[in-house]
């Protein structure tokens, strides 16, 4: 072997050695992987991978919404949502879930969920609160053309149906505890007529979200059931709001 | 004057009043009148009885004797009281079968009601006027009134010279007046003619224009709408068959709703002239008028706010003020959702380091500061925690609070607030604070805001004495916080994708009150109590962010 080879052997066992001792310098600096997958306080869902979930209308409207990744306590909170929508029928819900917030203290865990369509609030594996964004009673706060539509809703609905619809819905939802401490408390019912312009420019009246109320004995809120009116009756509900 | 033009004027006296108007005619041998030479007002005694003085002269003819500044004693030995009471009472007798006789009446003539309304009208079933001292500083002045009619109330120093203070369409079967430090003021309040009516009324223009009218007459109807004093429109038509009619903006469209638009125009007056048709049964009734007016309101552009404590306000420990400059960085940073929060000098504060400075009222100078935002509509919104009363929030020292009696002289009437929470004592036991703060006295829908064209606001306060500072040993009643915290912590609550808050006020409230046991604050509080006595006005429906 001639110098000029070993000096090559040489520079190239260095360059082996050190690459190599770099390599493990470097691993060695990176925490276990225990310690990566530690949840933050607050998670913010990720983009892009998809997801497969169980869901009461098979076919979403938005197709092409990002899926996301759900935490386990997540997707289980999930479930609590896809059961109230089962139990009721919410207008226009597209279950897509464009992405959560995730919260655990020590009070518990508490997730809201933003599909196209719905936010949904779960605190303790409960639906505290469910909530159209195009088509409820506030949708004009967040959706200038929300009220184009509200001329359709010519339909009504009286009080009596209104209450039973609501206490058949926690009954389906099997909330004894709600219905329990609704049972003595005061119902209220309202369904306020508004004007709105048709495409044609023709002023209607209309009575577009029958409301009910259900209080407990101390006059506390505990159900807020807001329904939207179809041509003829009601077409589903857009608001809902369980005090637990 | 017809028959009820002007007639049904109110009882706006007390007794002592029509007691002092009519002794002057039983007067037998009273001194040389010289009216001028003597005191009309001040602190006037009896020599003969011994009762209350009155706060002004009830005999202007007989001696009057100072025997300090502003406290005199009248001569009444001359005065015959057991007549004059006789005569009072059938004063009283006839004034009642009068006014029950107006309210049947349906054709009069000018000459059998003597040409006008009486000044004075005791008993019947016009407005009663009943007076409170609120918070040692004011006296609330409220009368019973018939929802649609309009009241003017009058204001006279002499019981002779009247002058008026204001004209009130009432809203609901009682209204209420102020008079702030006015020492001997006398008030009267006179119900207009009744065949003219306001229904629905709000004394204030938003988004819509709209008057609405009833009128029990059947004939024709003439309007005019007069804007800043300019005619805008007129018309004569005939009343319809159910007696409404009324001036509104055909181009409003509730779709576009809350950013329709403001007026121009910051006064509107409507002049209302109804004439019977011709007279089908007895004599003809005579037209009957009416003026109201509305002021525009509007909205800041946008929207910023301040979340204040007045400081040490409790003679607390150090340790209980840091908890409770602790708490108020929670709500400072709850109401940094809803608007930029400034300082008390109007400068920008920074949501990730103000923390440690929140503004707080150390004195007159930061109420100062405090009152030239309030008052000159700098902030839309406003959380206030400290003392409070029915007509003040802070103390009655001067210059350390901020009073009804301002908010009212104030640009709020044009600008009203956008949220207000005022955390002290007593500050909604009515809810005339929060009305002079937001422009709002009673709990509204979001349907009726779309649909009258009014701008979101929404104010709470507290009904009764709240317990907020210390209970014993110095401990702060923490459940007020809770609350507190709990209803700021879920109106905040926002949607992860598109960043709008999800509940609105009544939502965040009732959570408040029942957390069941998910308060932010205490994982065991199921039913928080001291939210129990909250009290809140504007629209209850609606999001802390629009």
């Amino acid at each position: 072997m001639n110098s000029k080879n070993q000096l090559f052997l040489s520079t190239a066992s260095v360059a082996v050695i050190s690459a190599t001792l770099f390599l493990w310098l470097w691993l060695k600096k990176r925490p276990p992987a225990e310690e990566l997958n530690q949840p933050a306080m607050i998670q913010e869902s990720p983009r892009g991978r998809h997801l497969t979930l169980q869901v009461a209308n098979p076919e979403p409207e938005s197709a092409d919404a990002s899926p996301v990744v759900l935490t386990l306590a997540a997707q289980q909170a999930s479930e609590k949502v896809l059961e109230l929508t089962r139990a009721a029928k919410f207008y226009k819900y597209d279950p897509t879930i464009l992405a959560y917030q995730e919260q655990t203290n020590r009070n518990g865990h508490y997730v809201v969920f933003s599909t196209p369509s719905h936010a949904a609030q779960v605190l303790n594996g409960k639906v505290l609160k469910m909530m159209s964004f195009h088509d409820n009673s506030n949708a004009d706060a967040r959706d200038p053309d929300a009220a184009k539509s509200w001329y359709q809703c010519t339909g009504t609905w009286s009080e009596e149906e209104a209450v039973n619809e609501t206490l058949e819905l926690l009954k389906r939802l099997q909330d004894t505890n709600t219905l329990n401490a609704v049972a003595a408390g005061r119902r209220e019912f309202k369904a306020v007529p508004i004007s709105v312009t048709t495409p044609g420019g023709e002023k209607v009246r209309v009575s577009p979200f029958p409301t009910v109320r259900l209080y407990d004995a101390d006059n506390i809120l505990r159900v807020k059931a807001e329904y939207r009116a179809g041509a003829t009756g009601v077409v589903g509900l857009t608001d809902w709001f369980n005090n637990r | 004057m017809t028959t009820r033009q002007g007639a049904l004027v109110g009882a706006a006296f007390l007794l002592l009043t029509a007691f002092a108007a009519t002794a002057q005619s039983l007067v037998s041998g009273g001194g040389k009148a010289n009216h001028t030479a003597r005191p009309l007002t001040g602190s006037f005694h009896s020599l003969t009885l011994n009762q209350p003085p009155f706060p002004f002269n009830p005999f202007p003819d007989l001696p009057v004797t100072q025997i300090k500044p502003g406290v005199y004693v009248y001569d009444d030995r001359s005065v015959e009281y057991v007549a004059l009471r006789a005569e009072i009472a059938a004063k009283q007798a006839e004034d009642n079968a009068m006014m029950s006789a107006m309210k049947t009446m349906q054709v009069e003539d000018e000459e059998s009601m003597g040409g006008g309304g009486m000044a004075l009208m005791m008993g019947g079933s016009g407005p009663r006027l009943s007076i409170e001292l609120v918070d040692g500083l004011a006296k609330r002045v409220s009368f019973n009134t018939q929802t649609g009619l309009v009241y003017r109330v009058e204001q006279s120093t002499n019981l002779q010279n009247w002058t008026l203070l204001e004209t009130i369409v009432a809203e609901s079967t009682n209204e209420a007046f102020f008079s702030f430090e006015q020492p001997n003021r006398f008030y009267r309040v006179i119900q207009n003619d009744d065949r003219i009516q306001f229904p629905d009324w709000q004394g204030f223009i938003e988004q819509y224009l709209n008057f609405d009218v009833w009128s029990s007459i059947q004939g024709t109807y003439h309007l005019e709408l007069y804007g800043d004093g300019s005619l805008l429109y007129q018309t004569t038509q005939t009343v319809p068959v159910d007696g409404r009619f009324g001036v509104y903006d055909g181009q409003y469209d509730p779709n576009q709703w809350p950013n329709t638009g403001y007026y121009s125009v910051n006064n509107w007056e409507l002049r209302v002239t109804v004439t019977p048709a011709a007279a089908s049964q007895g004599s003809p009734q005579q037209p009957a008028q009416a003026t109201v007016t509305k002021k525009s309101r509007r909205r800041n552009a946008n929207r910023q706010g301040v979340t204040v404590q007045q400081y040490n306000a409790f003679a607390i420990s150090v340790a209980v003020q840091e908890e409770i400059d602790n708490w108020m960085v929670i709500y400072f940073l709850s109401c940094y959702q809803g608007a930029p929060q400034v300082a008390l000098d109007g400068s920008a504060l920074n949501e990730f380091t103000t923390a440690g400075g929140v503004p707080s009222l150390y004195g007159t100078n930061w109420w100062s500061q405090l009152k030239n935002l309030v008052l000159n509509r700098t902030i839309t919104d406003l959380h206030y925690f400290g003392h409070g009363g029915v007509s003040i929030i802070g103390s009655n020292r001067v210059n350390e609070g901020l009073t009804v009696g301002e908010l009212k002289s104030s640009l709020l009437t044009t600008n009203p607030m956008t949220y207000v929470a005022l955390d002290g004592c007593r500050t909604s036991e009515n809810t005339d604070m929060l009305r002079a703060y937001i422009g709002h006295s009673g709990n509204i829908p979001r349907s009726d805001f779309r649909e009258k064209g009014w701008d979101v606001r929404f104010g709470w306060g507290w009904k009764n004495a709240k317990p907020i500072g210390f209970v014993t040993q110095g401990t702060l009643l923490y459940k007020h916080f809770y609350f507190v915290g709990d209803y700021y912590y879920k109106l905040t609550e926002r949607d992860p994708f598109n960043g709008y808050m999800l509940n609105t006020y009544e939502e965040a409230i009732n959570f408040g009150q029942h957390p069941n046991p998910n308060s932010a604050w205490d994982p065991f509080l199921t039913r928080n109590t001291a939210g129990d006595s909250i009290n809140y006005v504007g629209c209850y429906d609606c999001f802390f962010d629009e």
